[in-house]
């Protein structure tokens, strides 16, 4: 084959593949101009955007310039020069510890009220404004609960003000949510007989309102925790979980936002929960469903309508009590925190088939929680997957006792870290 | 300084090419692309080169519409580049080597690697099936030498370019360019399971 053959016989073949487009001039004209206005038009944004932020940060320094010209300079711990993820938990001792999440390291410790004077249980009562700017704590004073909100400089941990919510021999509170668009706080307590919803603009420092959401079938049967309380994402219902186990109110009630105050759901029958379940601990709300683990033998995830319709109840065959739930990344799986006395650890259920999965089981019955048990109190997931736990090797944190925090994933249970914190802790919280 | 103030001048013309349009509502910018003196320009400078480009890129990826693709890519980097180039330079040979590197970009992709097989089979309707065939071999052998050897087959067999043109394409001396084509003429007639032509 000469240098024609070949020439005619790969003319031949490429021919049979290539189709002549006469558009083609046009379309590539088009993209070469709409590549170079492209540029332009990102370059021009570039440097709007570099101008805007440059701006924002002369604008920012001249006001903390003024702040501290004002007030004095703001000293922040050694610790809190890093920026990063912050995990934030509360005590049983009724101190705030801020723990970096990169470092694992301290950022910052405040005491916030003088320790209580008994164990305290556990509980969502640690909180963060829209911003992040400001953390607010509700302290407990003795195991019922306490009476008054603290506000913290969440970057910092300079205390702010201190809004009481009742006086002395009043009623005790023992969760709260911030609303989602007014960022006023809603405070579930209780008093001798009654469930009560108090709403606090923590801004102006004041109690809006106070009412009285559920009245009990005898002042004995409400027991000593409502749990955990959260808004729908748009700020319309108020949900929270209370009850003991010996208790015949127990469960999840809902409120309704009216104004500055709220209108209670009715039950059932009196004395019921509106979404019974036991013994009323954490809950998730996921868009039109709220989702639970009841307690019962074995654990059964429920979820449920956001007016209580149960929609799908599967069984885990968990036998442990259930401490809490956090609704995965993925929001395709629920993982369950359950007690180490009882062989918990930590588990997950797929929320479409129920399948249950032992992640983490922790130390066998009758023995001591290793450093690397992954059982507790409260949960908080992070937005990288990583679940932190605040540690306890018995229901209800002590004061006295350090405690510990454990950095997991969620998925596969794997000990990130660990930090030692001054006593157990009752709530965590982790920013964004 | 002559060069600098060439592309200067460049760049300020097309400013006020760019300066002559007005504000205008964003449903009539495709119009507007179509009718500014920068697609006119294109149009005056390497529209002919179009054609040429996509017979290479065909040449090189054995897909045309893989090719339409690699041409437009390679449009919007010659364009952005066109000030670049010195004066007296040949824009064919550039053109076309920029050409050549977006397909070498283009094959490189696990996406194109997985789909040439598939273009051989389907590239061949209502031809007698001898001919597929013959095409098939020579698609696959073309396809077999490394890149810089099926540049050079495709300039000199399909561009019907002289050497002296391959040399510009991929940037080497005249000779270089001669041996690396015998080279790869070589190899293609190896692969086709032709004997060597005496020389």
């Amino acid at each position: 084959m000469n240098d024609d053959q070949l020439r005619e016989r790969i003319r031949r073949a490429l021919d049979a593949v290539h189709r002549p487009d006469p558009g083609l001039v046009r379309r590539s004209a088009e993209a070469a101009v709409r590549g170079r206005r492209g540029r332009r038009l990102v370059a021009a944004l570039t440097a709007v955007t570099v101008t805007a932020v440059a701006l924002a940060a002369v604008a920012v320094a001249l006001v903390r310039h003024e702040m501290e010209r004002q007030t004095g300079p703001a000293v922040p711990t050694p610790s809190a020069v890093s920026a990063g993820p912050v995990v934030y938990t509360l005590t049983a001792a009724n101190q705030v510890v801020a723990v970096d999440r990169r470092t694992l390291r301290v950022r910052w410790t405040r005491q916030v009220a003088p320790p209580p004077s008994s164990s305290v249980s556990a509980g969502a009562m640690l909180g963060i404004s829209a911003d992040g700017s400001r953390l607010y704590v509700l302290p407990a004073e003795s195991n019922g609960g306490g009476t008054s909100v603290h506000v913290l400089d969440a970057a910092s941990g300079r205390p702010g003000a201190v809004i009481a919510l009742a006086a002395a021999g009043g009623p005790l509170y023992r969760t709260f949510a911030v609303h989602p668009r007014s960022g006023d706080l809603y405070v579930v307590g209780q008093d001798s007989g009654h469930v009560l919803v108090s709403v606090v603009d923590p801004v102006r420092q004041v109690v809006l309102s106070t009412s009285v959401t559920r009245t009990l079938p005898s002042p004995s049967t409400l027991g000593n925790r409502p749990y955990q309380a959260a808004f729908t994402a748009d700020g319309t219902r108020l949900y929270y979980s209370y009850g003991f186990s010996a208790a015949v109110s127990r469960g999840i009630d809902w409120a309704d936002v009216r104004g500055p105050g709220v209108s209670p759901c009715r039950a059932a029958s009196p004395g019921a929960a509106c979404i019974p379940s036991s013994p009323g601990q954490g809950f998730v709300i996921d868009g039109s469903h709220l989702l639970f683990a009841d307690d019962s033998v074995p654990v059964q995830l429920v979820e449920t309508t956001l007016n209580g319709t149960v929609v799908h109840r599967s069984s885990t065959g968990l036998s442990a009590n259930v401490r809490d739930v956090v609704l995965t990344s993925g929001r395709n799986q629920v993982a369950i925190l359950a007690s180490c006395d009882s062989l918990g650890g930590l588990n997950t259920v797929d929320r479409s088939t129920g399948r249950h999965a032992v992640v983490v089981t922790p130390a066998p019955a009758g023995s001591e929680p290793s450093s690397s048990t992954l059982c507790g109190l409260r949960p908080a997931l992070l937005s990288d997957g990583t679940l932190a736990i605040s540690q306890v090797t018995q229901g209800t944190p002590t004061p006295e006792l350090p405690g510990t925090l454990v950095f997991a994933s969620s998925t596969t249970g794997r000990l990130i870290g660990s930090v030692t914190l001054p006593a157990q802790a009752v709530d965590v919280l982790a920013d964004g | 300084m002559l060069h600098g103030h060439g592309r200067s001048r460049a760049r300020c013309n097309r400013a006020v090419a760019w300066a002559r349009i007005p504000h205008v509502a964003v449903e009539s910018l495709p119009l507007l692309l179509v009718t500014s003196p920068d697609v006119a320009a294109f149009e005056a400078a390497l529209g002919p080169l179009i054609n040429p480009a996509h017979r290479l890129a065909t040449a090189m990826l054995h897909d045309s519409a893989a090719a339409q693709d690699a041409v437009q890519e390679a449009s919007i980097k010659a364009w952005r580049k066109l000030d670049r180039l010195h004066p007296g330079s040949e824009l064919r040979p550039w053109f076309l080597g920029i050409v050549a590197n977006e397909c070498r970009t283009t094959l490189r992709s696990r996406w194109r690697r997985s789909v040439v097989p598939l273009d051989l089979h389907a590239t061949t309707p209502g031809l007698v099936e001898a001919t597929a065939v013959a095409n098939q071999d020579t698609l696959r052998a073309m396809a077999s030498l490394r890149h810089g050897d099926r540049l050079v087959i495709a300039l000199r067999f399909y561009l019907d370019m002289s050497v002296e043109e391959i040399a510009e394409v991929i940037g080497a001396t005249p000779a270089a360019a001669k041996a690396r084509l015998y080279r790869a003429i070589h190899l293609l007639r190896t692969r086709l399971g032709e004997p060597e032509e005496p020389s």
